[in-house]
């Protein structure tokens, strides 16, 4: 089968998240509409009483299917890894072999492809901030050690400070490799090293708005011509020792509050929703590849990238604008490098993160743009936040619905906030163009125009 | 050889074989890291973090040797460390 020149193909998707560690327990969990939120760590209530209780865990995969070894355990940040097993699914999905040369320069090569026509393409909102806010507790906390032991032998009879006290102890020393794990730019490094990518290398850092940029600026390196295929997704790993980061949105006043009970809290695009719910993290690539290289492959695409814009509010370091024409702006430059009208997207997968303001906001310019036909959700409704992660995260499910033809829910989705054409339950769709978009701190907008591809 | 030295060779062959693919190399305290084991900075680092890990303390990476150490240098190293520590805590 041949395609048309210029054109870009979805051949591989991989995921890590808190629905699953594979592409098919991930669809059936969204599907299923489930959202497994715990209550967050209580040590973590041992520094700070916050406003939000809840979030969702990441259960990380098994690494040793991924090649991951305890070197790289060691040595790499949690972003960087659970990004090897998303995008190593989505090489072995599209049937791209990497193939191992050890004790050889470069030590990987991607078989049948020119190292140096294929980019990474990385999407990270906080980089590895994990690693400097654990490192930092190391170097706090290792350093009063014995003053800490001096405080648990003056009080011997009090069992449940000497608890607390010991509950402080920390790692003897700072990772040597913290820098390196913090850099925002090493989730991509460590994706070219491993599968041997020497072309573009890219980090974009967009906060909420990251991964959905990323995938664009392959989808167009590719289109160009530059590239015949790439890498392109987003890794974000949030959770710290002490729940600093947790604390960070949490001052911010933008976690969703307790509502009516463990699961309802976390509630996108209805009367009742008070923020957005807090995920440990997660990690979703794709494998794009250019017409050609598709046709020469004989490969099978799920998908096909169409259109992509991103603009600018230039107006708020946390805040989306209300009535400004920034988001319509990026739409219409995305539906017009798709060259589609608004009628001819089936389904929006919103941004959708539960907020007041973005909810609000979003909801208006769907209405305004889209009337009230096309189908939306919010996979925050399920995935929780995954910052930078979440625009990748939901880059695959639009990809899923289009290739499948179905749609999941907006869960806890009662008393919606607008009469658009909310998926309130999960089911068959119909459906040959939709819309993915992300807007993040620091003004950011950005979306992606995929179209179905028939099979 | 005393209880303690014994323990800690144990235990730093542990951390050794979990940081390197040794499956098929036997080893003894004359087994060079770099030499025999092929080891590279990445895995060096790793096994400085490994041994911090296994006995709870910080070891002095600036005194390894660059070019190359055996396993009976880490294991008289570690034992350095853990009895200085020891002679240094207050009774």
């Amino acid at each position: 089968m041949t395609h048309p020149a210029g054109n870009v193909f979805v051949t591989g998707l991989g995921v890590v998240s808190s629905l699953g560690n594979d592409i098919e327990s991930f669809w059936h969990a969204c599907l299923d509409g489930r959202s497994p939120t715990e209550k967050i760590p209580a040590h973590w209530c041992e520094y700070y009483n916050g406003a939000s209780e809840v979030w969702l865990p990441l259960h990380e995969p098994d690494y040793s299917q991924f090649g991951v070894t305890r070197v790289d355990l060691l040595t790499l940040g949690r972003p960087a890894l659970i990004g090897i097993a998303a995008a190593s699914q989505a090489l072995t999905q599209a049937g791209i072999v990497v193939e191992k040369t050890e004790g050889t320069y470069p030590a990987a090569v991607l078989q049948n492809f020119d190292s140096f026509r294929a980019g990474i393409f990385v999407g990270t909102g906080l980089g590895a901030a994990q690693a400097p806010f654990n490192n930092y507790y190391t170097h706090l906390f290792s350093g009063i050690s014995s003053v800490l032991q001096q405080a648990a032998d003056l009080h011997t009879e009090d069992r449940q400070l000497r608890e607390r006290l010991a509950g402080l102890r920390a790692h003897p020393r700072v990772n040597p490799m913290v820098i390196c794990q913090t850099m925002p730019n090493a989730i991509a490094a460590n994706l070219a090293i491993r599968f041997g990518v020497r072309g573009p290398v890219d980090t974009t850092c967009a906060a909420c708005a990251s991964s959905t940029i990323a995938i664009g600026k392959a989808f167009r390196a590719i289109q160009r011509g530059e590239l015949d295929m790439a890498i392109a997704g987003g890794a974000e790993h949030l959770s710290d020792r002490a729940g600093g980061v947790f604390m960070g949105f949490d001052r911010l006043q933008t976690l969703a509050k307790p509502y009516r009970g463990a699961g309802t809290e976390n509630r996108p695009f209805d009367r009742d929703r008070s923020g957005f719910l807090f995920s440990e993290g997660g990690a979703s690539f794709a494998v794009l590849e250019s017409a050609e290289s598709l046709t020469r492959r004989s490969g099978r695409a799920i998908a096909e990238v169409v259109g992509f814009a991103e603009t600018n509010d230039a107006f708020s370091i946390a805040s989306i604008k209300d009535n400004s024409n920034a988001i319509e702006a990026m739409i219409d430059r995305a539906l017009g490098n798709a060259g589609i009208p608004p009628e001819q997207i089936d389904y929006i997968n919103a941004h959708g993160t539960g907020t007041e303001i973005n909810d609000a906001v979003e909801s208006r310019i769907i209405e305004r743009k889209f009337g009230r036909q096309t189908r939306v959700n919010s996979s925050k409704s399920l995935l929780g936040h995954t910052i930078g992660a979440a625009g990748a995260l939901e880059f695959a499910v639009t990809a899923l619905s289009l290739e499948r033809q179905e749609i999941h829910l907006c869960r806890n989705l009662e008393n919606p906030i607008a009469d658009l054409a909310f998926s309130l339950v999960s089911g068959p769709a119909s459906l040959e163009y939709a819309l993915t978009q992300n807007f993040g701190f620091g003004g950011h907008n950005a979306g992606l125009v995929l179209h179905r591809v028939q099979t | 050889m005393t209880s303690l030295r014994r323990d800690i060779e144990l235990r730093v062959l542990k951390v050794v074989t979990a940081t390197f693919p040794v499956q098929h190399v036997a080893l003894d305290e004359c087994t060079m890291l770099r030499k025999d084991l092929g080891a590279d900075s990445m895995q060096l680092i790793a096994l400085m973090i490994g041994l911090d890990e296994e006995f709870d303390t910080e070891f002095a990476v600036d005194q390894i040797p660059k070019d190359d150490v055996s396993l009976a240098w880490i294991s008289n190293f570690v034992e350095a460390t853990l009895l200085a520590a020891q002679s240094a805590r207050p009774s």
